[in-house]
């Protein structure tokens, strides 16, 4: 029972880390004074450093928490080889149409988390983000976001209810790729903003608040992302509608064959 | 030593136990060879050796099992790992790190094993199957033969004293089946290594085993010496049919055998046989033409100013070795691949500028993995997916005619994944062909397939070819090639170095001789089945 | 020759990393970019990249973003050089050489820290970076490890399946032709890693039950996180004590990896190998970090620098930028480590 309470309460407090950490700039530009702290210790607190740290600090602890749940040969083969199939779509040349800043690896992470719940949908997402970086030199300072973020698409993905009727699994399933496809840039973006916006006490005035920030990340949301991100959800979409029941029908039946009971009569 | 007692096991879900009643021991140094048709039970048995069944498949399971004084039923795989080395049938599906030697290091690191004694171990092992100057290669990097010997220096790695090996060469071309097979040999003569095969290229294996074992519905049919089983059983390579049929004593088991035998030689002295071309088919007109075809990969030519033809009715064989450039004509035939020169007519239409979908209207293409093809929900949707893809009305007559050639009668229903390998092939013909083209290439149809699902295959061909149907086969197997083709064709290196009636290049051909031509040169037999009825005519005769 | 061993390379990216993104200075940062671009090519692998990023292309689109995007939604600063009519949202109003400058200067600080990672990106083989999972991850390494593996086959197999739909009439036309290419995949894929879990498991790896972290490595990892969550927020609050929160969050959770790596067992085929090199490396990159310390060796307001009011040249610590030198040590440890003398480890 401690162990289930151990276990919840990590996932709550990752989760209220990385919110913290995806709304820091904001609260930032809220809470700043001018002329504060320049000279005392370093002047840390406009930059991305810290929210960063948080990040990688939420996933090292879920990863130390889901590792050991999802332990097991075959979750581990079946992992990596998703991840592998899922990375690949990431950055093969396809030669199929699909709208600009749309990507299809997030239908397979939210299907893989739908059918083999929230831990395994955790970490093919971030695994998924992980490996195809190494793979083609993009790590970078987004890197951890994106695990993060990737991660929850699949976590969420696992809390979905199964539904009996299958016009309305597969409208539900439609329905939160629509929304990840907005979510994930617009935090994604979060993460970008403060980097290329700088520090907000440079243009402090005493007028500014959490509103002016808001408003900035607008602007900025809809001059970089806006266009791409509608791809994305419509991509999402698209691609959901034509592989979401069939594929859930595949992984199912894997799922019967990961799990299983031997018999001593 | 092993001994299974009283074994029956069923797997989670099934109705019917795959493995029934099994009494079985291999002694120590034994070579013991597992046979029997596809879904005998093989695979399981071999699965009990090292505790996969039930530990990792699950299911229920009676009996008792036991591995040098190991308990596999309660001890589990973990336990048996350092006692039994087991290597499965793809090599693909069997890497776990990237590069030979991390591979073959991977379980001992398992263990933790001092880094210095690791060194030992992998060093004999690449030493043991002769791969140390592939040592820091990448494993996407090998052949599959290649990758095969990997799997197996990283199951002895721990030196264990069973290795058990599923089906070890089914995905391999004979090159590389030959050579896995030599060096499970030497294991067996050289360490004195217990070795636990399945197999069905019996031809290559029957005389280095001690002993062996056949399977049919999950129970043990013949067991024991190699030439009492196979007295005992209703198949085998062609040597084996002929032996039994015309009883010669004692059997002979590899081709050097049964020439020194009395009865062969009155046979080998008898005047060649006169076997008329088959006649059924008639070469009317040209489905296929290539022309002055010419394609090079990277610079690199591999079909240089190729000519060939396939006539309506008429199968033709294409035979060479890997990297002959068999693949890539086939792919240049259907549009994959857009050749640099020369031209292709199939069925009297020229193939320049047209995508594949539009040429494969007339050609259907069965690929080396049938599993690339299928997704859908069930067969029939299966064939339906293609003629939605063409455009083409969905009959279900036309579904059900095509079901009941291929032998898939009362499964349209089911999810093809779940089939057996030899149906899934079907159904992956089926797919292709089901707008009934005029020109059948298939890439190796056989690979994997046990003798009798080669034979169904071929019995549908033939149909097929009575219908008026060309067929273009590439294969390695010189046996179906001399059971189906009108001619062959033979490739080296991006050209046609000979081309023939089969019964004149096969005949002829060291390399690529079946076993029976072996046996007699210039008899002109070819197949178990042209020997035999000439002898049973020759007998009425006197 | 044996590649110097990826934590070195990760203690240098970290430098390298903080530095730009604590700087603002233009002078220094320039002189960072410099050295992480003489590092990548003084270390750089002969054979190329699999996959480059356009790197240039990057740096300039961020460089002109981030200068028009600053001007046109910031309106301080002194030097007036257009207006825009103030009914505009957020564009409206003055838009200021002051603006544009800082905006151009954030980009290099973006750029700077860009270029250190494509560095680290450049030099690192795939397979080290896979081996710096740390030991109580090492299910998860090994979950990486596969996949790594796996990928060449993945990308093979899908120009397969691609191809087979292609024969049987498939087109690809818009998303749903996916649908034929990504089921097979998928669905090949899994009945594949049954097979994978099936070969580790005989050949010896753990077992098939779920074994969960241990209690107390949890209950470490919810303390380290509750004091990191703390200290984040008392520092942006203005507290400079949230650093020693936050520092006892690290601890808390290093803690627990280093319990979770208790129950590893496992032995390299292969030892790192942490050499003369690797140390050099290391040193460097502190040494380089030495003037970010609360130390009064080095004037920590020269990092600092902001157009505003007024556009003013920015001060250059001799001494500060010597110390930054340490991050081009990669490259002179390059040069003085003859292939030669290496090929004999």
């Amino acid at each position: 029972m401690s162990a289930r309470i151990a276990s919840v309460g990590l996932y709550l407090l990752a989760g209220l880390a990385g919110m913290f950490a995806l709304f820091y700039p904001f609260i930032t530009r809220a809470v700043s004074q001018p002329g504060t702290n320049e000279t005392g210790f370093l002047q840390v607190s406009g930059t991305p450093l810290l929210a960063t740290l948080l990040v990688i600090l939420c996933l090292a602890v879920l990863f130390a928490e889901l590792q050991g749940q999802a332990a097991g040969s075959k979750t581990v083969a079946a992992l990596g080889i998703m991840v592998a199939a899922t990375a690949t779509l990431r950055f093969i040349e396809v030669g199929i149409p699909g709208p600009a800043g749309f990507s299809p690896i997030f239908a397979p992470i939210i299907l893989g988390g739908y059918v083999f719940g929230p831990r395994f949908g955790f970490l093919l997402g971030s695994m998924t983000m992980l490996v195809s970086a190494i793979i083609t030199g993009g790590v970078g300072p987004w890197l951890p976001y994106q695990m993060f973020t990737a991660g929850w698409v699949g976590l969420t993905a696992g809390w979905l209810p199964h539904l009996k009727n299958t016009t309305a699994e597969i409208a539900l399933l439609v329905a939160f790729a629509f929304i990840w496809g907005f979510a994930y840039g617009a935090i994604m973006n979060l993460y970008s903003w403060p980097y290329l916006v700088g520090d907000p006490r440079t243009t402090w005035s005493p007028e500014s608040s959490m509103a002016d920030g808001l408003r900035s990340y607008a602007a900025f949301y809809v001059t970089t992302s806006l266009l791409w991100d509608s791809a994305a959800a419509i991509g999402n979409v698209i691609l959901m509608a034509a592989l979401g029941l069939p594929a859930v029908r595949a992984l199912t039946r894997f799922r019967g064959r990961m799990a299983f009971q031997v018999q001593h009569p | 030593m092993i001994t299974i007692r009283g074994l029956t096991y069923t797997y989670p879900q099934a109705r019917q136990p795959a493995l029934e009643s099994i009494d079985w021991v291999v002694n120590d140094g034994e070579f013991v060879l597992i046979a029997g048709p596809s879904g005998s039970g093989k695979s399981t048995l071999l699965r009990c050796l090292n505790g996969l069944v039930p530990h990792f498949s699950g299911g229920s399971i009676v009996g008792e099992v036991n591995v040098y004084g190991v308990d596999t039923i309660t001890a589990g795989p973990r336990m048996l790992s350092r006692t039994v080395g087991f290597v499965a049938q793809d090599p693909e599906a069997q890497a776990v790190l990237e590069v030979v030697e991390s591979e073959i290091a991977y379980s001992l690191e398992n263990a933790a094993m001092p880094p210095s004694e690791m060194r030992i171990r992998v060093e004999e092992v690449l030493e043991l199957l002769n791969l140390s100057r592939l040592r820091g290669r990448r494993l996407s990097t090998l052949s599959g033969g290649e990758r095969q010997k990997v799997a197996i220096a990283a199951a002895l790695a721990w030196r264990p004293r069973v290795l058990v090996l599923d089906e070890p060469t089914s995905q391999l071309d004979p090159q590389s089946a030959e050579d896995v097979l030599r060096s499970l040999v030497r294991l067996n003569e050289d360490l004195g290594l217990t070795v636990v095969l399945a197999e069905h290229r019996l031809e290559r294996i029957l005389r280095y085993a001690d002993r062996m074992t056949w399977l049919e519905g999950g129970r043990i049919v013949g067991d024991g010496q190699v030439r009492q089983v196979l007295q005992k059983i209703d198949a085998g390579p062609p040597l084996i049919k002929v032996a039994r049929a015309l009883v010669w004593t004692p059997l002979p088991l590899t081709v050097k055998e049964a020439k020194q035998l009395p009865s062969v030689a009155e046979l080998v002295a008898l005047p060649p046989a006169i076997i008329g071309t088959p006649t059924r088919r008639k070469v009317e007109e040209d489905i296929l033409t290539v022309k002055d075809l010419r394609f090079a990969y990277n610079g690199q030519p591999t079909l240089k100013s190729l000519d060939l033809t396939v006539g309506r009715g008429e199968a033709v064989a294409l035979l060479g070795r890997n990297g002959a450039g068999k693949s890539t004509l086939l792919k240049c035939i259907v549009g994959l691949l857009k050749p640099q020169a020369g031209e292709i007519h199939v069925n009297g239409y020229t193939t320049q500028g047209r995508s594949v979908a539009d040429i494969c209207l007339d050609v259907g293409y069965l690929p080396q993995n049938p599993d690339d093809l299928l997704f859908a929900e069930s067969v029939d949707d299966e064939f339906r997916v293609t003629l939605r893809n063409h455009h083409l009305p969905e009959e279900t007559g036309k579904i059900d005619i095509m079901r009941r050639q291929l032998g898939l009668n009362h499964m349209g229903d089911l999810y093809p994944r779940d089939l057996s390998v030899g149906q899934r092939q079907r159904v992956a013909l089926g797919a292709v062909t089901i707008t009934r083209p005029p020109l059948i290439l298939l890439d190796e149809p056989t690979r994997g397939l046990d003798p009798a699902l080669k034979e169904e295959l071929v019995a549908i061909w033939r149909g097929w070819l009575d219908e008026g149907a060309a067929i273009l086969l590439v294969t390695h197997d010189v046996e179906l090639a001399a059971m189906i083709a009108d001619r062959v064709v033979m490739m080296s290196q991006g050209e046609i170095i000979a081309s023939g009636s089969t019964r004149e290049i096969l005949g002829n051909s060291p390399h690529f001789a079946p076993q029976m031509a072996r046996l007699f040169p210039g008899s002109n037999w070819l197949t178990a089945a042209d020997v035999l009825s000439s002898v049973k005519i020759s007998e009425i005769g006197e | 020759m044996k590649p110097v061993d990826a934590r070195a390379w990760v203690m240098w990216l970290m430098a390298g990393g903080l530095l730009a993104i604590l700087i603002s200075n233009p002078l220094y940062l320039l002189l960072l970019f410099l050295i992480s671009r003489l590092v990548m090519f003084a270390c750089a692998p002969a054979e190329p990249q699999r996959f480059p990023l356009p790197f240039w292309r990057i740096a300039a689109a961020i460089l002109v973003f981030s200068t028009l995007f600053n001007m046109l939604t910031a309106h301080i600063g002194q030097t007036v050089l257009f207006t825009l009519p103030t009914s505009w949202p957020l564009v409206g109003g003055s838009l200021t050489f002051e603006t544009a400058v800082y905006g151009f200067l954030n980009g290099l600080r973006l750029v700077t820290l860009l270029s250190f990672f494509i560095a680290f990106n450049t030099i690192v083989p795939v397979s080290e970076l896979a081996g710096l999972t740390p030991r109580a991850l090492h299910e998860l390494g090994l979950v990486m490890l596969i996949s790594i593996t796996y990928i060449p086959e993945t990308i093979s197999q899908f120009h397969r399946i691609r191809d087979a739909q292609a024969i049987r009439g498939h087109q690809l036309n818009g998303l749903r032709a996916w649908r034929p290419i990504l089921l097979p995949l998928l669905i090949s894929g899994l009945e594949r890693a049954m097979n994978l879990s099936e070969t580790m498991v005989s050949r010896g790896y753990g077992s098939t039950s779920q074994i969960a972290a241990p209690f107390r490595a949890r209950v470490l990892l919810i303390i380290g996180l509750t004091f990191a969550l703390g200290g984040s927020l008392r520092l942006t609050w203005g507290g400079a004590d949230g650093w020693l929160l936050l520092s006892a969050g690290l601890a808390a959770i290093a803690w627990a990896y280093r319990e979770l790596s208790k129950d590893v067992k496992r032995t390299r085929y292969k030892p790192r190998h942490w050499g003369l090199s690797e140390t050099f490396i290391t040193i460097g990159a502190i040494i380089a970090l030495i003037p970010i310390l609360p130390l009064d060796i080095f004037d920590r307001t020269a990092f600092y620098y902001a157009p505003y009011p007024e556009v003013s040249a920015p001060l250059f610590g001799v001494g500060t930028g010597l110390v930054m030198l340490g991050l081009a040590m990669p490259a002179v440890v390059m040069i003085f480590t003859p292939p030669e003398l290496e090929l004999t480890h």
